[in-house]
């Protein structure tokens, strides 16, 4: 192969991006990650992303302040607003209780690459349990039969 | 030779139009009030408003739910 079939060829694939695939049940999370999360040694983390534009996010988080009131189970709520002070507003009208991660550089939410919002994570032993993509009704009562079926 | 440098040329240009796909975190800012036609001008929102009724002889419907997330 000559040196300009080498040239076209990088140019083509140079035109197409490989996106790094996203987390899936049984991967495990990058260290630099999990230790941006803090994850609990002993219990189940569940990493709840939402935005102040998200309204089904917004939805949610009564849902997810119920369970983050449980001693089974870790919350943390990842709020991806761009803007600190939008993120901060969110979470002071709806009095979010539970431990929250401003992610203004979006860099945590770029490692899980979910393909929507609202997105949620179980996490033990720094490997994905399961995960739920997309507005739910009734959340707590999904995440309670969820924890349930983990404990089996 | 002049070929190929122009056909590579031109790959190259057209690389520089490929759009990189927006991320569902990343629309917050599509879901602001003025990334509608109009913005937050009521006399455009009215205007567009009249336009759909005509055209489509019906009406409301215009407002959105969900918040550019693409959940609902």
């Amino acid at each position: 192969m000559n040196k300009i079939s080498i040239n076209i060829i990088f140019v083509i694939t140079s035109m197409f991006s490989f996106q790094v695939s996203a987390y899936s049940i049984g991967d495990t999370v990058n260290s630099d990650i999990a230790e941006k999360l803090n994850l609990a040694k002993d219990k189940i983390t569940l990493v709840d992303f939402f935005a102040s534009w998200c309204k089904s996010c917004e939805k949610e988080i009564p849902g997810i302040k119920k369970i983050a009131q449980q001693n089974n189970i870790n919350v943390i709520g990842i709020d991806v607003d761009d803007e600190l002070s939008d993120g901060l507003l969110f979470q002071k009208k709806l009095n979010i209780d539970f431990p929250v991660i401003n992610d203004t550089e979006q860099d945590i939410i770029s490692a899980f690459k979910p393909i929507g919002m609202p997105a949620m994570y179980y996490i033990q032993n720094n490997k994905i349990i399961g995960k739920h993509i997309g507005a739910i009704d009734d959340i707590d009562l999904v995440i309670q039969q969820d924890l349930l079926a983990f404990e089996e | 030779m002049i070929k190929i440098i122009v056909f590579l040329s031109s790959l190259t240009l057209l690389h520089g139009c490929s759009i990189s796909k927006v991320q569902p975190w990343e629309k917050g800012r599509l879901a602001n009030e003025d990334m509608r036609f109009g913005g937050p001008n009521p006399m455009i929102k009215k205007f567009d408003e009249h336009i759909f009724t005509s055209k489509e002889t019906t009406k409301g419907g215009g407002g959105v739910s969900g918040g550019g997330c693409g959940c609902n």
